[in-house]
């Protein structure tokens, strides 16, 4: 069998405290004569519920502020432009949407927020400011199931449908103009990063997808694949391309399954209490929020990591 | 992640929203929420005392699986009379479900 040492490069360290450790350190403490390391796990748990269940609506914000609006209600199809504030407890009904309008894309934050196309080929941007939407500057190319990322004043809007697009659109904060192109058209994706450091998360290319690409502000690189090809999914669009989170989507059939990424590559981890697709998600890779979705529901679902120190057993 | 235990308590009770499960749930056991407000659990007293903190209903495995392929079947009806516009744009006809 293979030592520690073979296979990680060191030996076990012995310390006479519990450090300030990263996730998978093991160590000796040699005051309780304890083999000891350091682990994290996420899991999802219930949230406050949304007052209108909805799917095909647009996040943005945090698990503690966040943002949905619009989609389109069941009995379907009856679009919506319903906006709603999350506080990590309850939803609030905020300011309308000028534009009702579903699989539309969100990014930003609670008290800033960009949304952009949605229904068929709406080209209509949104920002709201925490009380209100202001209309602003067209995206050039209409679509709706694009994803999206960054702020309103440096956004990102890519792929969607019809087809599968490849074409990503740079947002100065009163126009949008034409970035790089995907190198695989995609709808129905996920997003996460800021403008110059964004992920566009499987989708539909046109089968159900894996791939995963990353953007830099000037080329999008294809990276590591998920371990689960999907459209419809959720995403930590807060996150950062080397940290995030996908969740849900259509396998075909609804997924509860869970992604961490690293910035190397993807680990499942725990699923949702549901499964479901073309939900509202945003928040960061350690604290996202899920909010309603298909099969029709009004549930939230929280993602937190919690970190702990274990106690190896040792024979 | 799948559940491996094999053994399952089927519920219905509505998502009442916070606290309905909780992080320390999520960590003791699998549950799976499907259409109808049913719940699949490992059948283990932690689940047990979920469902009992929710006023959930106990089903049988086949009560259950009848409330989800009442409303998945009504729901594919709705699906398959809409128009081929309408089925082309939608995300498909819903998937058949069945219970673990």
């Amino acid at each position: 069998m293979a030592t520690y040492k073979e296979i990680r490069g060191v030996n076990i360290q012995s310390l006479e405290a519990d450090p300030t450790a990263v996730e998978g350190e093991v160590w000796y403490n040699a005051s309780t004569s304890k083999l000891k390391m350091f682990q994290s796990s996420g899991s999802w748990a219930s949230g406050g519920n949304i007052n209108a269940n909805r799917n095909g609506l647009a996040a943005a914000g945090t698990q503690t502020a966040g943002l949905i609006n619009g989609g389109d209600t069941a009995p379907s199809p009856a679009v919506v432009g319903n906006s709603e504030e999350y506080d990590g407890s309850s939803w609030t009904e905020g300011s309308n949407l000028n534009s009702a309008r579903y699989n539309h894309a969100g990014a930003g934050t609670q008290t800033a927020g960009i949304f952009v196309a949605g229904d068929a080929t709406l080209t209509v941007t949104e920002t709201y400011n925490g009380s209100s939407y202001t209309e602003t500057g067209d995206l050039n190319t209409g679509r709706n199931v694009l994803a999206a990322a960054g702020t309103t004043t440096a956004a990102l809007a890519f792929g969607g449908t019809p087809g599968s697009k490849n074409e990503s659109e740079e947002f100065n904060g009163s126009s949008w103009t034409e970035g790089d192109n995907l190198n695989t058209g995609s709808n129905a994706l996920a997003g996460a990063g800021i403008q110059t450091a964004a992920l566009a998360i499987a989708g539909k290319r046109p089968g159900f997808s894996a791939e995963v690409e990353s953007y830099d502000g000037s080329s999008w690189t294809e990276i590591t694949n998920m371990n689960t090809a999907r459209s419809h999914l959720g995403s930590g669009q807060v996150g950062t391309t080397t940290s995030t989170l996908a969740f849900g989507g259509q396998e075909p059939a609804a997924s509860a399954k869970t992604e961490e990424w690293d910035g190397s590559s993807w680990t499942e981890s725990g699923d949702l209490n549901a499964a479901r697709y073309s939900m509202g998600g945003s928040g960061t890779q350690t604290a996202a929020f899920s909010a309603g979705g298909t099969p029709a529901t009004v549930a939230t679902e929280e993602w937190n990591v919690s970190t702990s120190v274990e106690t190896i057993a040792v024979d | 992640m799948a559940t491996d235990k094999g053994f399952f308590n089927y519920w219905v009770v509505a998502n009442s929203g916070k606290g309905f499960i909780t992080h320390t749930d999520s960590r003791k056991f699998w549950i799976r929420g499907y259409p109808g407000n049913v719940w699949v659990c490992d059948d283990i007293p932690e689940s047990r005392d979920w469902g009992a903190r929710n006023s959930a209903a106990t089903k049988t495995k086949s009560q259950a699986q009848t409330i989800v392929t009442n409303i998945v079947e009504a729901q594919q009806a709705t699906w398959d009379d809409l128009s081929d516009e309408d089925k082309a744009a939608s995300t498909g006809r819903p998937a058949t479900i069945t219970l673990p």
